[in-house]
């Protein structure tokens, strides 16, 4: 008994100690093969050939959350960035300004949404992958940790998901922004209330906004408060609420005592939804209510059921929404390569991460210089395009998106339904909504 | 007796000759080899310099300090503080100066929350910091002064990103705290704060002033995790709520119980090899490096309770040696 | 009207609290048991919840068959894990737990991220509310309150007058005597464990159907389940349930009165003032 006890025990120790040795065996390889071996989706073209066609290779890289709090808005990202250089490359690469053509090879890594990660993975992107351009990481903060290290490198840096305050402009002189940002994030459901509803209901003047309180959310609420005050709408009710809060039942309470006819919440994905279950719980009527920008994913529809008819939310993109584009594919062709490849329907992060391609990609054509970060920020800032996902336009001087305008959209009967902008195809907006209790 | 002190005497400056022999080939080797080696080297010694801080007061007391975190958080915050009120005065230090000032405050900061919480023991203390970490947190993003959830952004008011400076300075703050944990653990300090971890009423009964020595090692562990917040805030120009997560905290904790608590040498190792291979599996595995990360921990953790230095004692002491 | 606020506020502290007494009565039954701190319960809290969303989503008809069998799967995944690991954890420092509970969590959440996806999620069942005026009852929250009253109930009947629960008391008063009186506890311990598993798999189910989850989600709860088991006193079911009460009255009291942003910290500081005037807990007998 005691002998088996011990060669059991003895057993387990030297497994216990090849593993360590195993892993520290892995670290050692690890760090030997460190610079050579990122994860990377490589040109369809074979390296040989290349030289002959004389094609030539432009290098992206970037990071994403993969896993992390934000996973849901880097996964999506990054597909769509994998999926748009695989197109790229399927149709024979980027034909730049000076005649050469470029196949593309996209270096995307994890940066578990974590500030420690970002400068020790982007100096190795920049200085051992050798990227010529960068896509920017998906979250505020983590965007401008990347700042002071784009600007020391002078590589040209395209922002996804990832919204500043403007404040914290210091004169960056190699950023472009593909999305809304953040402190415009409410106006297009503000503007869309000023111009389809209150010309038919007076009353939804009165509304009330909250806010969580980490870097987008802040950004997105704090402003829209600004913009809606100065718009003219009467704000009875503001407060914030802590990002890590579980049960938002007290703020909502004061919502309630308020009686605002629209309630807008700047949130995003859990929150939305718990947002929705509770003002259902608190019998919290309103005639038209934002959750966060979590209400445009099927789950969010899924989690509420019926009660998440009527939700509208802004969107940087959404299926339906048409414009008359004049650079890229289709939406149709978008939507169509995107559920081929990945299986779902994709939501706006997607869009947004193809369009960081498709930025990228037109800059390149128009640009005499295309692997020349300072000449690729120059056309990129005077440029101007309409793709699938809307107007592109930058501030020149700061890369700040002037042209992109958000949609808004609705659920209605179980599927989005564009509601703005009017010249996007905009169907019939569901407004009042029904009090919880006749639902 | 005393051929023992000597002997442990001796063997413990061959650790500390290990550590700083250690810092100094990884400091050249960073100062030398492009950003890149020096930025993947830079993460290493900011997490060898949190483990040390971590190591001086947990490791040696054995009180489970969970929010060791919200000095490194408060370091970050002073810098930026500090900086950008000296903006708005018109004039600016050398970046030095400001990591200075992040060091004070946290050690300041450690010493008044020090009397109360430092009463508590065991699990209560643990969760008492975790709740002082969230606490301060929560403050920070409803001050707006102190920018809420948005952080305070400082690229252009002090020099910006310089991986190789800034890699001096984290070094200078490596080698002074390794010294210190060397000095630490050599001292009348050092030996009550273990007293303390092996019975804390005997300990006070024999004479030793634990309520005393503990502050002392708490604020110390404090200053050097201040220090190195306030790197982290020059590197990235920029200071937000997220440096107060946890799993910073945990990161520290992985480190020391890997190499072994409570020595000179083990934080070093700990956190060398934890990076190491949290790092490739994060490069190599992005969609699943948590998976195999989480089972790692568990079996080296499991089967070396001594952590690495505990392991290679077991060979040395045939030998009538032992590292620390 | 102020009435009605006050008296609303009381009534969604109450809510909020019971869930949060019911997350914490796992970690206080194990460290009550075997003297160790499950930090994993936050990853364990969101794998409750998802097995209760995936019975639903076979079954979308009640929320009841979700909550069985995310209770019978978290009694045979504590029996796992206790045997794979915490078996090994008893009576080691508290450093080597939070670690090896640490890579637990770490597993557990990024295996959830791979099989359900980073969504949040939440079970859309379809409770009524009755309101008057500001005042309104969810019953759903009432459901999940009385879920959390009867799963206190049956524990402490469960250790008053089963034999099991005779046994662990013996365990829990002293290990060495049950031992030599040929209590085996390696086997209390295992069901011990499993049963403070199975009450935080029941506290993720009823709370999948109030809350969202996602899988990096449960650090909040895991937070706020660890103050009101130590506020509540380390090991004692009652205790943690009232803690949960207070806790949760805080942060609506807070929420409502202040703002929704500053409850988090004002409940952390409560805790450490309650430590310093009372550091054995409220439950607690003084040392």
């Amino acid at each position: 008994m005691t002998a088996e006890k011990l060669s059991r025990r003895k057993y387990l120790k030297y497994a216990g100690a090849a593993v360590a040795v195993g892993a520290i065996a892995a670290a050692g390889y690890g760090v030997s093969q460190y610079y050579r071996k990122p994860t990377t989706t490589t040109p369809t073209t074979p390296t040989s050939t290349i030289a002959t066609t004389g094609k030539k290779k432009v290098k992206i890289g970037g990071t994403k959350p993969f896993t992390g709090p934000d996973a849901l808005a880097g996964i999506s990202e990054g597909n769509s960035n994998k999926l748009w250089a695989k197109m790229v490359n399927e149709n024979g690469g980027i034909k730049a300004g000076d005649g050469n053509t470029y196949e593309v090879e996209l270096i995307l890594y994890n940066d578990e949404q974590k500030p420690e990660n970002v400068p020790r993975i982007y100096e190795k992107l920049i200085v051992e992958d050798n990227v010529d351009f960068l896509f920017g990481p998906v979250w505020g903060p983590l965007g401008m940790a990347t700042v002071p290290m784009v600007e020391q490198y002078k590589k040209f840096e395209i922002f996804g998901t990832c919204s500043f305050d403007p404040k914290d402009y210091r004169d960056w002189k190699y950023i472009v922004h593909t999305i809304t940002n953040g402190p415009h994030y409410m106006e297009a459901i503000l503007d869309m209330i000023w111009e389809r509803v209150l010309p038919n209901d007076p009353d939804a003047k009165n509304i009330a906004i909250t806010h969580g309180d980490d870097a987008f959310r802040g950004v997105a609420g704090g402003y829209g408060y600004e913009y809606a005050k100065q718009k003219g709408f009467n704000v009875v009710f503001y407060d914030t609420y802590n990002s890590s809060a579980t049960d938002l039942t007290p703020m909502l309470t004061n919502v309630k005592a308020a009686k605002p006819a629209i309630y807008l919440n700047a949130g995003v994905y859990g929150d939305a939804i718990l947002l929705m279950k509770q003002i259902k719980e608190l019998d919290l009527n309103v005639k038209m209510v934002w959750a966060g920008t979590g209400t445009v994913f099927p789950k969010f529809y899924e989690s509420l059921g019926k009660y998440a008819e009527g939700c509208v939310t802004c969107t940087q993109w959404e299926k339906g929404i048409n414009y008359s584009q004049d650079y890229g594919p289709s939406a149709g062709d978008f939507l169509t390569a995107y559920q081929r490849d990945y299986n779902e329907i994709p939501d706006y992060h997607a869009a947004t991460g193809f369009q960081q391609g498709l930025v990228i990609q037109r800059a390149m054509e128009l640009s005499d210089d295309p692997m020349n970060s300072e000449s690729i920020r120059k056309v990129a800032g005077e440029m101007e395009m309409t793709t699938f996902y809307g107007k592109y336009k930058v501030d020149p001087e700061t890369g700040w998106q002037t042209g992109h305008k958000m949609g808004v959209v609705q659920w209605q009967n179980g599927e989005k339904i564009v509601v703005w902008p009017m010249t996007a195809g905009a169907k019939e907006l569901w407004y009042p909504l029904k009090n919880w209790s006749e639902r | 007796m005393a051929m023992q002190v000597l002997r442990t005497g001796l063997t413990g400056i061959n650790s500390l000759t290990i550590s700083l022999g250690f810092l100094t080939v990884i400091g050249i080797l960073g100062l030398t080899a492009d950003t890149a080696t020096t930025g993947y080297l830079h993460a290493m010694v900011e997490l060898m310099i949190l483990a040390y801080s971590l190591n001086l007061f947990t490791g040696l007391s054995g009180y489970a300090n969970f929010g060791h975190v919200v000095f490194y958080g408060l370091g970050a915050y002073t810098v930026s503080v500090v900086a950008v009120s000296l903006a708005s005065m018109g004039f600016a230090l050398p970046t030095f100066m400001y990591i200075i000032f992040a060091g004070i405050f946290a050690a300041t900061f450690a010493l008044v929350i020090g009397y109360p919480v430092l009463r508590l023991r065991g699990d209560y203390f643990a969760i008492a910091t975790l709740g002082i970490n969230e606490a301060v947190r929560v403050t920070i993003c409803n001050t707006p002064w102190l920018g809420e959830g948005r952080g305070i952004y400082i690229l252009g008011l002090v020099p910006t990103y310089d991986i190789k400076a800034l890699y001096i300075q984290l070094l200078v703050i490596a080698f002074a705290v390794v010294i210190t944990s060397y000095l630490v653990l050599k001292t009348k300090l050092g030996y009550g704060l273990r007293a303390i971890k092996d019975d804390e009423d005997v300990a006070e009964m024999m004479g030793v002033n634990t309520a005393k020595y503990k502050r002392i090692a708490y604020a110390l562990g404090a200053f050097f995790a201040g220090l190195a917040g306030g790197v982290v805030t020059l590197q990235f120009a920029c200071s937000f709520p997220e440096y107060f997560f946890i799993g910073r905290s945990v990161d520290m904790f992985v480190s020391i119980v890997l190499g072994g608590t409570g020595t000179v040498l083990g934080p070093m190792i700990g956190a060398t090899l934890y990076w190491m291979v949290k790092d490739h599996l994060l490069i190599s595995f992005p969609y699943f490096h948590l998976i195999i990360f989480g089972t790692i921990l568990i079996i080296l953790v499991l089967f070396f309770p001594g952590g690495i230095i505990g392991l290679l004692n077991r060979f040395l002491k045939k030998k009538g040696r032992v590292l620390e | 009207m102020s009435l009605e606020l006050l008296a609303q506020t009381i009534i969604n502290g109450l809510f909020i609290g019971f869930l949060f007494g019911l997350a914490g009565m796992g970690l206080t039954i194990i460290f009550g048991v075997m003297k160790i701190i499950n930090f994993a319960t936050g990853a364990m809290i969101m794998l409750g919840a998802y097995v209760g969303y995936w019975t639903y989503t076979y079954w979308p008809y009640s929320a009841i068959p979700g909550i069985i069998v995310s209770v019978g799967v978290g009694f045979l995944f504590g029996i796992l894990v206790y045997q794979v690991l915490v078996r090994r954890l008893i009576g080691k420092p508290l450093l080597t737990t939070l670690l090896v509970l640490f890579g637990l969590t770490s597993i557990l959440e990024n295996s959830m991220l791979n099989l359900w996806s980073p969504n949040p999620r939440s079970i859309p069942i379809d409770f009524p509310t009755y309101s008057y005026g500001l005042i309104s009852i969810s019953t759903s929250r009432v459901f999940v309150s009385i879920m959390a009253i009867v799963a206190t109930i049956l524990v402490l009947a469960v250790f008053k007058y089963t034999t099991f629960g005779r046994i662990i008391r013996a365990v829990i008063q002293d290990k060495i005597a049950a031992t030599l009186m040929g209590v085996d506890v390696n086997r209390v311990y295992t069901l011990g464990f499993s049963l403070g598993v199975t009450l935080t798999f029941l506290a993720g189910a009823l709370l999948a159907m109030v809350y969202p989850f996602e899988p990096f989600g449960g650090l909040p709860y895991a937070l706020m389940a660890f103050v009101v088991v130590v506020l509540g006193t380390l090991g004692n079911p009652v205790g943690c349930l009232f803690a949960g009460l207070i806790i949760g009255t805080v942060h609506s009291f807070v929420g409502s009165y202040w703002t929704l942003n500053m409850s988090p910290a004002v409940a952390y500081l409560i805790m450490i003032i309650t430590f310093l005037l009372r550091p054995q807990g409220l439950m607690g007998k003084k040392e």
